[in-house]
């Protein structure tokens, strides 16, 4: 079973489509990569699969739900991280994780263990009282996006999730995302960083509202004979109607 | 000296950019202006009052309808009995009421000292001791001009007789007024701010795509402001007893739940404000600027609402803080029953209701 299905699904506000139509697959444990520029339709496309927004027409389904009837549904199988947010910084990591835990109905017992399992993880012993505001970002990063996968979603979402951080940093990350592909989340990943785009299993670039390459980045890069994505990137962007938000 | 008249021309240019702030700069001052200048004011303007008139003479219609042709005053209503009296005073409908003894006139006649008997509200006492003066003058008038100096009498004889509060302590009057204020402020405040923090953070997205209901994060953010205005209550009611020697008439329940049910009304109104604005400075600005104003200048809470114009009347009429000062003093001070108290709990629960649809119908096509 994909583990999501979308089939034509449009978004607008007003006379303004946001996303025109688009349809795609999203296999179990696979790394889906959605780029586009700012204003693409990547972000609107998102909200919608996670249930935030209901699309004017076609057809979703997320984690085999109805992405109509089944939001809460839908909401219980993902998981989802954001850039623009990483956790309580006036809350320690220790307090963040029970937190979150709790907002997705974990045990007592099960948050414990998670606990252990994160700090264990990413080397936090000793910091697990600190403020996560005080935390270098890479580590806020990761353990915001170790906490979204707290209470194993069948999917997780994440917008943009290394932005403002250098490559180092967010080659790190990736081992972690990698990490969570082989014990089959599945994972949809929004970027604008084309060197991300390259460690995706599949990647979709979506300009004006619609989806204009769907593929492996073998694949794509072989199709418009280009030496990386930032070069299909590129190709594609330039046609583009809308301007940058 | 170019440099210095570029970066001058830009400041002028960003300020006129900013058509709130300007219309502030322009709007605050002419309105302050105008309030304290023609409206908000101490001065006694046709104060509402009632006659408990035992003589039921023609010396007596007379002084009462001299006072009540006074610019000062106006005649609400004339009473029967005692109990009717405290009933209006209670209630707060008069301020005032002018008793006339039963055999005032033949007294008069006769050369004795009749005597009137002014009962007055004396919550706010320099309110009090103004009406009162005012009152005696406008009486002693009417006597002297039909007697005339000739007349062989010793006076009119004229007391005060101040109800709920015969100390004068002012703190009857503001401590309720306060707690009107505070109240109002840390909740609509923290809630519009705090819920405002969370949608500037970009939290809120995550939150709702949690399995968490909105409307549970949305309780769950206020319940501690609850709390909190709880012990702020129990903070104030023990000041003012301990420190300036009230004496709690009324039902301590009945003000606990005055109270909830007030800040509860402060806290919706908060919640209706986080979901139109965006940022929390826009939210600080709103609660502050918006509310406190209005909460200050026309919830009786400094300025007693019976002697501004009639179109502040009415203006108070919509101030949350007004149904809770006006029912905590008749409570707390004048010790009334939740009977008297009614009004005021139903417009609050109205007022409730309204806020709660408004933020919920603005929450759903927000999510849209």
């Amino acid at each position: 079973m994909n583990a999501i299905e979308v089939k034509g699904i449009t978004k607008k506000f007003g006379d303004f489509v946001a996303v025109d139509s688009i349809s795609f697959e999203v296999g179990t444990g696979e790394i889906f990569g959605f780029l586009g520029a700012n204003g693409a339709g990547k972000s609107t496309a998102m909200r919608m699969l996670c249930g935030l927004l209901e699309p004017t027409s076609g057809e979703a389904k997320v984690a085999g739900f109805d992405i109509y009837k089944q939001r809460e549904q839908i909401k219980k199988s993902i998981g989802y991280m954001s850039q623009k947010f990483s956790l309580y910084g006036d809350l320690t990591v220790a307090e963040n994780i029970k937190f979150w835990g709790g907002l997705y109905g974990l045990t007592k017992a099960e948050i414990r263990a998670k606990e252990e399992e994160i700090v264990e993880k990413l080397e936090m012993r000793g910091w697990e009282n600190s403020f996560v505001a005080s935390l270098p970002m890479g580590w806020k990063q990761k353990l915001a996006f170790s906490i979204s996968i707290m209470h194993s979603p069948k999917i997780v979402f994440l917008d943009e999730p290394t932005g403002g951080v250098d490559p180092i940093v967010r080659r790190k990350f990736w081992e972690e995302i990698y990490d969570a592909s082989l014990r089959s989340i599945t994972v949809f990943v929004t970027t604008h960083y084309m060197d991300e785009a390259e460690y995706c299993d599949r990647a979709s670039i979506m300009v004006d509202g619609q989806i204009r390459a769907l593929g492996t980045p073998a694949e794509l890069k072989k199709k418009f004979g280009r030496a990386d994505m930032d070069g299909v990137f590129k190709d594609l962007a330039r046609g583009a109607q809308r301007k940058d938000a | 000296m170019e440099k210095f008249f570029a970066f001058v021309l830009k400041e002028f240019r960003q300020i006129s950019r900013d058509r709130r702030s300007v219309a502030i700069l322009f709007i605050l001052p002419v309105l302050l202006l105008l309030l304290f200048g023609f409206a908000i004011t101490n001065e006694i303007r046709e104060s509402k009052f009632a006659v408990l008139d035992c003589d039921k003479s023609a010396l007596s219609s007379a002084i009462a309808a001299r006072i009540d042709a006074s610019e000062y005053f106006s005649l609400c209503k004339s009473v029967q009995t005692k109990a009717e009296m405290e009933e209006l005073l209670a209630r707060g409908t008069v301020k005032t009421v002018v008793v006339f003894e039963a055999d005032f006139e033949k007294k008069a006649a006769c050369g004795e000292s009749p005597q009137i008997n002014i009962v007055l509200d004396a919550v706010d006492p320099n309110e009090a001791k103004n009406i009162y003066n005012y009152a005696s003058a406008i009486a002693s008038a009417e006597f002297a001009e039909r007697f005339g100096r000739s007349a062989p009498f010793h006076g009119i004889d004229i007391r005060a007789n101040m109800l709920f509060n015969p100390q004068l302590k002012s703190a009857y009057d503001f401590v309720p007024g306060v707690m009107g204020l505070i109240l109002f402020l840390i909740c609509t405040l923290m809630t519009s701010v705090g819920i405002v923090r969370e949608k500037e953070m970009g939290n809120m997205e995550i939150l709702l795509v949690s399995p968490m209901r909105p409307v549970y994060i949305i309780i769950a953010k206020v319940i501690p402001y609850f709390a909190l205005s709880v012990l702020i209550v129990s903070g104030c009611l023990i000041i003012a007893t301990a420190v300036f020697g009230i004496a709690i008439r009324g039902s301590v329940a009945l003000i606990f739940g005055l109270s909830m049910l007030y800040t509860l009304l402060a806290l919706t109104i908060g919640i209706t404000v986080s979901t139109f604005v965006n940022t929390q400075q826009t939210a600080m600005f709103i609660a502050t600027s918006v509310f406190m104003l209005p909460t200050v200048l026309l919830s009786g809470m400094i300025f007693p609402i019976e002697n501004m114009p009639r179109l502040l009347q009415y203006v108070s009429e919509i101030v949350p803080a007004k149904w809770y000062i006006s029912a905590l003093r008749a409570v707390m001070i004048k010790g009334c029953g939740i009977a008297l108290v009614a009004k005021n709990i139903a417009v609050m629960s109205a007022m409730i209701l309204f806020f709660a649809l408004l933020s919920l119908a603005k929450f759903k096509t927000r999510l849209e």
